[in-house]
């Protein structure tokens, strides 16, 4: 099972997800380097030496330039609010005919996935419950908790959304990558926070239809 | 006391704009509630400087004042040292203890709180 | 132009223990908070290293689970409520009169009093510890409905409630003692605009205290009534909501980080300015960039809430981004301050370059969790542990260490020494980065927080692993300046009135001030009122 290192990015929505990681890692990246910079380049070009043993001027505005300052960054920002609200829809947008829907309730400390037109899963850290997906295919969940706050997280999908008690959080996920990933609890819950783990298990659609029977028949 | 005043009121103008954008934006009370009752306590601070100190004028604010300007007689004696905040703070300390361990701890703050009343009478004869 | 009277002393300054229990006087208080602080950040400290400790190894049995909620509990209450905000305070108190030439604080009594109050809730917090099932362990955060009674049911959370109560209304006395001082007190000639700007940070943090603390108070309220009065406001099985826990929460929390951030902004002005004897670059911009911070700090609360589906994202993602204006406003100045100059490093110095190389870090990644899309796998994840450390640890620890190799001499009137506190600098910062950087990728690999233990797979354990080793570092660098004070309080080197050649109000006293500050103030033509006295020709504001 792949886990606990680069995330397979293996949905649909996690694409965009990592559109987003890479545009912000990019654009931080090129900050950071630019101001670090300029505060090494300043701390080392005007250290105390012989040739520099006092400050050149007592200069302390510059209206164009504290004025570009302020400019240039909100520019920015604006820019990446832009890409931030374009990527959010993208992630969030639901479909109208899913393939499956499952009903997550956390609680401390295991899961129930329970398909509309399935099975119900269930299980705690001594046997974590395995959740099986179909790929390329759209799955609607409506989560929920039955007692503390807990998240449904499953790092290889870039994602998580939270499971409140006494309320009903919905999303679509779309699994583009077959294979085993891991999923988490992602708000701490208490004793076993650390142990609360789940499996999503990516099929091919026939091999997921052929699942359902066999859930059927148990 | 200007530039105090002109804090307070742009506060209250940034916490009322803001409040009033995320209740149309997101129609969410609890929050809406907050920025509203922090635009409130900003106005009522920028009010009482409005009608009870419009007429301050401060040596600090006079950029040429010097230090003989606002030199008089005895202007006042600073106190150095007081026996309240430490019996304040075991009294108050023993009333909220009171609320989680047992009512002693808060028989403990008020008899505190008695002792600290009657040091005070003493010392202000 | 009549004589000014000399101050008339009645009595002697005293030096026993009574007399440090009954004082007022500001600058006691100040210390009396800073060594408070700097005791409280020792056992929070401790307590890293046993929660780094526990996580060198995948499924490591060094600490019980209910054990490591404790410490991770307490670290992050303690590091946030008893060090990093208060040290500032107790700076704080110690400056202010000093820079605006006031002989005290507006509420000499009413500081006392903010001052023990603090102590106490701090002693309360940890006091559950020795309570029926052990301190509070339901996080820093103390979400409902975990930390209701029927979930966390120790008296623990109660201690926790109770003593957080204390030191919150404590704050918000002290806040409004500064903001007094600083409105009324200040000397003839020192107007709002010609204060120093670490004054000018203390209001802005003052009045974000004004506004947060109050909703912090009032969560811990009604918290303690679903606790012990018989209250469901967070309870959903009677219709409370826990998502009205997290919004008053945060309502409070986000400002608060501004709060532990803005006055040490201010320490690395004064300390960037003075060794690299140019002006602070830009005064105004940065007094307005502090109160842009503190006002839209006030309107971002909801990003810790991104994951929850509950809240209006955008709005929230759109004010988070615009606060990297004003901070970027701000690095752009000390650049510009630096740039120049002739820079001597002192170990104040190299902290606040320290600060300034670590902040930004701390900086551009909070530009990326601000992003709902990013936020929905950092949140909750060591990423998130990451970018608040590099903020609050790399940041405004870093700042804290500047203030104290800075102010140090003119508290105590002999110097810390400058060769093991450049020692102590180098082992922090190699230390902390190799601690905190690698949980950037910890996060994205799926690592969540708040757990005691994680399973061998993936780049987990070598990534835990080398965090561990930078703990260590760090524990080596504050031996370091533990030492570093005992070797220097046994050679005493007398620091004279103004060793950093400063050039703000502080330094125109003794080291250290006397009991009523200054025995004769020099006159303020500008935000320098020493320099104005070295330069007579040159141009006053």
């Amino acid at each position: 099972m792949h886990a606990q290192s680069w995330p397979a990015v293996g949905s649909a929505q996690a694409a965009s997800l990592a559109d987003d990681w890479r545009i912000f890692t990019y654009a931080a990246i090129a900050v950071a380097v630019l101001v670090w910079g300029l505060i090494l380049f300043a701390a080392v070009r005007f250290r105390r030496t012989r040739d520099n043993p006092a400050p050149r001027s007592q200069k302390d505005q510059n209206a164009p330039l504290e004025i570009a300052w302020t400019i240039g960054p909100l520019i920015l920002v604006i820019a990446l609010f832009v890409v931030t609200l374009r990527i959010e829809n993208t992630v969030e947008a639901r479909t109208a005919a899913p393939a499956a829907r499952i009903t997550v309730n956390a609680y401390r400390w295991g899961w129930t996935f329970s398909y509309r037109d399935g099975p119900t899963i269930d299980g705690t850290s001594n046997d974590p419950p395995e959740m099986v997906l179909p790929v390329g295919e759209t799955t609607a969940f409506r989560v929920t908790s039955s007692d503390v706050v807990h998240s449904f997280w499953i790092p290889d999908m870039l994602f998580k959304r939270d499971a409140v008690p006494g309320r009903v959080s919905e999303f679509d996920l779309t699994p583009t990558k077959e294979g085993t990933f891991l999923g988490r609890c992602g708000e701490f819950c208490g004793l076993n926070h650390a142990l609360m783990t789940f499996r999503v298990r990516v099929v091919s659609p026939p091999g997921y239809q052929r699942w359902l029977k066999y859930e059927a028949a148990q | 006391m200007k530039t105090a005043l002109v804090l307070f009121i742009s506060s209250a103008l940034f916490t009322g704009i803001i409040g009033t954008a995320y209740w149309f934006v997101a129609h969410e009370p609890a929050g809406t509630m907050l920025l509203g009752f922090m635009t409130a306590a900003l106005l009522v601070v920028a009010a009482y400087m409005i009608f009870a100190e419009r007429d301050a004028d401060l040596y600090a604010d006079r950029k040429d004042a010097t230090m003989p300007d606002a030199a008089g007689e005895h202007v006042g004696t600073y106190v150095t040292h007081s026996p309240a905040p430490f019996w304040i703070g075991v009294a108050l300390t023993g009333v909220m203890l009171g609320f989680v361990v047992s009512p002693a701890a808060a028989g403990v703050g008020i008899l505190a709180l008695l002792f600290l009343g009657a040091l005070m009478i003493v010392r202000s004869r | 132009m009549s004589a000014i009277a000399e101050p008339r002393v009645t009595a002697p300054e005293r030096h026993d223990i009574l007399s440090w229990i009954t004082t007022t006087d500001h600058k006691r208080i100040g210390v009396l908070y800073m060594a408070t602080t700097l005791m409280f950040m020792a056992v929070a400290g401790l307590l890293a290293v046993a929660i780094r400790t526990q996580l060198a190894r995948p499924g490591s049995e060094l600490i019980s689970p209910h054990g490591y909620n404790q410490i991770f509990t307490l670290h992050g209450t303690a590091m946030i409520f008893l060090v990093i905000a208060p040290f500032a305070l107790g700076l704080a108190n110690y400056l202010v009169p000093l820079q605006v030439g006031a002989p005290d604080m507006a509420f000499p009594r009413l500081n006392a009093t903010s001052y023990w109050m603090f102590l106490f809730g701090g002693l309360t917090v940890f006091a559950g510890a020795a309570s029926n099932e052990g301190a509070a362990s339901a996080g820093w955060t103390s979400y409902a409905p975990l930390s209701e009674i029927t979930i966390s049911t120790g008296l623990g959370q109660d201690f926790w409630i109770v003593g957080l109560a204390m030191v919150s209304v404590a704050s918000i006395m002290t806040a409004v003692n500064f903001v007094t001082t600083t409105f009324i007190h200040r000397a003839p000639g020192m107007t709002m605009w010609r204060i120093p700007i670490f004054t000018w940070e203390m209001v802005a943090t003052s009045l974000l205290i004004f506004m947060a603390f109050p909703s912090l108070t009032a969560t811990l309220l009604l918290l303690f009534v679903d606790r012990r009065l018989g209250g469901h406001v967070f309870d959903p099985s009677f219709g409370g909501s826990p998502i009205l826990y997290q919004h008053l929460f945060w309502f409070f929390g986000h400002p608060e980080v501004y709060v532990l951030i803005l006055p040490y902004f201010g320490v690395v002005s004064e300390v960037i300015s003075t060794f690299s004897g140019r002006p602070l670059f830009g005064y105004t911009g940065m007094v307005l960039a502090a109160f842009a911070i503190a006002g839209l700090s006030m309107g971002v609360w909801a990003h810790h809430m991104f994951t929850t589906g509950a809240v209006n994202n955008p709005f929230f993602a759109f004010v988070s981004f615009l606060i990297a204006v004003p901070t970027g406003i701000k690095f752009f100045n000390w650049i510009c301050t630096m740039w120049g100059g002739s820079i001597r490093y002192t170990a104040a110095m190299l902290y606040a370059v320290g600060f300034l190389m670590n902040f930004l870090l701390g900086g551009v990644t909070g530009v990326m969790v601000a992003s709902p899309p990013l936020d929905f796998q950092a949140q909750d994840s060591y990423f998130v542990v990451a970018h608040f450390h590099y903020t609050i640890g790399g940041g405004s620890m870093f700042a804290l260490f500047a203030a104290i190799y800075y102010w140090w001499p003119k508290i105590y009137g002999w110097r810390l020494d400058e060769r093991l506190g450049k020692i102590n600098f180098w082992l922090t910062f190699v230390g902390f980065n190799v601690t905190f950087l690698p949980m950037f990728f910890m996060g994205v690999f799926g690592m969540p927080r708040r757990i005691y233990t994680y399973s061998g797979e993936g780049a987990l354990p070598l990534l835990n692993l080398v965090a561990t080793a930078g703990a260590y570092l760090m524990l080596l660098a504050a031996v370091v300046f533990v030492a570093n004070i005992v070797i220097s309080a046994r050679r005493r080197d007398p620091a004279g009135d103004n060793p950093w050649h400063g050039y703000t109000l502080e330094w125109a006293t003794s080291s250290p001030p006397p009991e009523h500050n200054f025995h004769r103030l020099p006159p303020i033509r500008s935000a320098r009122p020493l320099f104005n006295i070295e330069h007579p020709e040159a141009d006053q504001s």
